[in-house]
């Protein structure tokens, strides 16, 4: 046996006093002594005594081998009594120069186990396109490649293919393994394709795990008879059911299993959606029975996530009844409205919800029962998203103060309507949110900016002081106010990733100013954002115009750059690694940003950029100057 | 400093630190186990990877070094949030270390990662197996991996029609 020395450097730091009575070491030190004999000895043996200078050399070694021996003459007893096998190298395992190419020594292509890791480990993360393809690779890579597409492709049934129905039936039934698990259906008469669908279930129902319906709409049709016997009763595997949207007449029904039949039980049911039609004129009239919710909820004893996207306060409170009814230990719940009453009865439940989303809160509601909700939920609730507060009339503002949140990791607030809003007092990210990672406020594009208010009640260190967790944030609507943004270091001093949408010049060369220690960037353009080059660059919009005037690109060189870059630019995010920019049709990043600012984003490995205007020569570049894992260039 | 012979499966031991050992889950189980059931409390664990030979236990060890200060992630960090990946990030040194190697090597690598449980590093590898996989046709993946096709009967014809069907709906 042999050994591999440690170079100096990985002992750096250890307590070389302690090493050195090591016994290991010594005897380290004593084969590496044999080593050398042996070698020295073996040169002497193989060398022919021709000229002078050969002469000189042995000699040489021959007193130097002499002098080795006179020294550890005593150690030599020992030496003899450890095995040495025959002279092999020595490795060093920090010294890069010591690790000469090494040879592969296995036929990987043969390794059971590593093409499971590969399949395994690989395949999940490549895109579906590239899935499509690694089935057709080899037997072990299909079968894996058909996992992965029953995770994750969606197949949509509807007026388009339907004609086609009982082919694609046809071809599954030759199949060895069904490579679909999910499909959507909607938008044709049941009636008409009835044969198809029940030959279509009869191959792939057992395999379907998940089944979203959409036939709300005149040009279909389906029955309750249908919907039940062709469709939830042949799925004993189904995971998730999606009832988008039902006709009118079927979901007004009364219930799916007449009274007295046995309710079928589908155990691996586990997530529930359902989407009210909106179609009434009333939106607090249900267009669902409550027998209907009943019977779905009914059919899942171990549902954890349920979404119920109604206005109908009967139907949420119908669904708290079954859930309470059936015992169901709730996990995630999405609702789009909930009332003061309903909120209460939620809050005995007390669901060990990991996941709350509540779109909007009724007139009603008393700032004690979201906060008595909140303080069931405060040692399990890891995500919660909150749209604004719904109010009728000129009400007061929600006033709610957060319990600690233990787990909270997740804070969205999506898409108020108005200025009357909830709003969280006081606030202290310490007490209250002290695992707090990411807070989002969303927005829709074209409604009116007033989501800043709760921008401003979280981004504003006088009151709620820094959080040390924060480290994503997401704004997806115009924020306009540097003032505002300023405030952002201070209070997310760890921030590493933003994704902006939407934001003014200004705010963008805030972000350059202010927030350098950002990893990861996603910025939205908008018709707002001329000159985004000059944002980018920190080039001033009329040496910018110059530029690209008289086509003086060549000119620029280094020192000319750091003469006429006198604003803040994106170079100053020196741990950027991921940057991706949605740009806009009017307001393009075009070669000017790569070449006098991309390129010097030295951390940069991810890198994405649509609606741009990027010649191919530039985007060499880009591969020449970074070290890019992911570039993508969409014009 | 607490030290550790690690013995490959040819026989090359290496003498590492504790600390550093302990970074590869499998080692640090390895470690606590010799730990419980020596008496002598001073004793140097021995530990021997039949499965892993020299220059490959070499290279996850050098690996092992470069990266013995990062933060250490919980194995299901990626599953969780699908951002573990971003957050490690690909440094320099990572690339410079894969770059001259034969994808071979980059398989065996692959598997003694696995074995030792270094997720670091199995991240890596697999990714860089990954690109040789991205936009490649089938034929390309083939002769990369050095795979052939074992497809029976029709079933490869089968397969072709069930993608089709894949792509268009």
């Amino acid at each position: 046996m042999y050994r591999l020395k440690m170079t100096d450097e990985e002992f750096s730091g250890m307590d070389m006093e302690d090493f050195s009575e090591d016994e290991d070491l010594q005897e380290e030190s004593m084969i590496s002594l044999k080593r050398q004999l042996i070698a020295s000895e073996e040169i002497i043996r193989n060398l022919r005594l021709s000229n002078a200078s050969q002469e000189q050399t042995i000699h040489n070694l021959v007193s130097a081998l002499e002098k080795l021996r006179s020294l550890h003459l005593e150690e030599r007893k020992v030496l003899e009594s450890i095995k040495i096998p025959n002279l092999l190298s020595s490795f060093r395992i920090s010294d890069p120069s010591s690790s000469k190419v090494v040879q592969p020594a296995i036929d990987y292509s043969q390794h059971p186990l590593l093409n499971h890791i590969i399949v395994s480990n690989i395949m999940q993360r490549l895109p579906l396109s590239d899935v499509i393809r690694c089935r057709l690779v080899c037997q072990s890579w299909w079968g894996k490649g058909n996992e992965e597409l029953r995770k994750r492709k969606l197949i949509g049934i509807n007026y388009r293919n339907i004609e086609n129905l009982s082919k694609f039936a046809k071809l599954l039934e030759t199949s060895g393994d069904i490579p679909f698990a999910r499909f959507r259906f909607g938008l044709f008469v049941v009636n008409t394709h009835r044969v198809a669908v029940e030959d279509f279930f009869s191959v792939c129902g057992p395999v379907i795990t998940h089944i979203a319906l959409c036939f709300a709409n005149q040009f279909c049709e389906i029955t309750l008879e249908e919907l039940r016997d062709l469709f939830l009763l042949r799925v004993p595997n189904l995971e998730k059911l999606d009832v988008e949207r039902l006709p009118l007449k079927l979901t007004k029904e009364l219930s799916l299993f007449p009274p007295g039949t046995k309710v079928p039980q589908l155990r691996k049911l586990k997530h529930l959606k359902i989407w009210d039609n909106m179609a009434s004129d009333n939106r607090m009239d249900s267009t669902y029975s409550i027998g209907l919710l009943h019977d779905l909820i009914s059919m899942a004893p171990n549902l954890s996530k349920l979404s119920v996207y109604t206005e109908c306060q009967h139907l949420v409170a119908a669904a708290l009844k079954s859930l309470e009814e059936k015992r169901i230990e709730l996990r995630e719940l999405r609702l789009e409205s909930i009332s003061e009453e309903n909120l209460l009865y939620l809050t005995r439940l007390r669901f060990p919800l990991k996941m709350l989303r509540i779109e909007y809160f009724d007139t009603l509601t008393a700032p004690e029962s979201v906060k008595s909700l909140l303080t069931t939920l405060s040692f399990t609730l890891e995500e919660l998203h909150f749209s604004d507060y719904r109010v009728m009339n000129h009400a007061e503002n929600l006033v709610v103060a957060f319990p600690r949140m233990a787990r909270l990791r997740v804070l969205k607030f999506r898409r108020p309507w108005n200025d009357r809003r909830l709003l969280f007092y006081p606030l202290s990210f310490k007490e209250q949110l002290p695992c707090l990672k990411k807070i989002s406020f969303q927005h829709e594009q074209g409604s009116p900016p007033y989501c800043i208010h709760s921008y401003n009640d979280f981004v504003n260190p006088e009151t709620t002081g820094p959080s040390e967790t924060v480290e994503e944030l997401e704004i997806t609507h115009e924020l306009d106010s540097v003032l505002m943004f300023r405030k952002l270091p201070e209070s997310f001093p760890k921030l590493k990733i933003l994704k902006s949408t939407d934001s003014s010049n200004e705010i963008i060369r805030a972000i350059w100013e202010f927030l350098p220690n950002l990893q990861e960037l996603y910025l939205t353009l908008s018709i707002s954002n001329r000159n985004i080059d000059s944002v980018i660059t920190g080039i001033p919009v009329e040496v910018y115009r110059q530029i690209c005037k008289e086509n003086l690109y060549s000119r620029v060189d280094g020192n000319v750059l750091e003469i006429i870059r006198t604003d803040p630019s994106i170079c100053s995010l020196k741990r950027l690694s991921k940057l991706v920019i949605e740009g806009h049709q009017i307001n393009r990043v075009t070669d000017f940003s790569c070449s006098f600012a991309l390129i010097f984003l030295k951390s940069l490995t991810s890198l994405t950029i649509t609606d741009a205007d990027i010649t191919e020569d530039c985007r060499d570049l880009m591969k020449i100057h970074l070290n890019l894992v992911h570039l993508e260039i969409l014009p | 400093m607490a030290l550790v012979r690690v013995i490959s499966s040819d026989g090359a031991a290496f003498l590492v630190s504790q600390r550093l050992a302990k970074r590869s889950g499998k080692l640090k189980t390895e470690i606590e186990t010799f730990r419980k059931s020596s008496d002598n409390s001073e004793a140097q664990p021995e530990i021997r990877i039949v499965t892993i030979r020299a220059e490959i236990l070499r290279l996850v060890l050098q690996w092992l070094q470069q990266h013995q200060n990062d933060p250490v992630l919980p194995a299901n960090q990626n599953e969780q949030d699908g951002r573990g990946d971003a957050e490690m990030g690909q440094s320099q040194w990572d690339r410079d270390f894969l770059a001259p190697m034969d994808l071979g090597i980059v398989m065996e690598l692959i598997l003694a990662a696995n074995h030792l449980e270094v997720k670091g590093l199995l991240d890596i590898t697999c990714k860089l197996v990954e690109s040789k996989i991205t936009g490649r046709t089938v034929d390309e993946i083939r002769t990369a991996f050095k795979l052939k096709s074992d497809f029976k009967g029709n079933e490869e014809e089968q397969t072709r029609l069930e993608n089709r069907w894949c792509v268009e709906n």
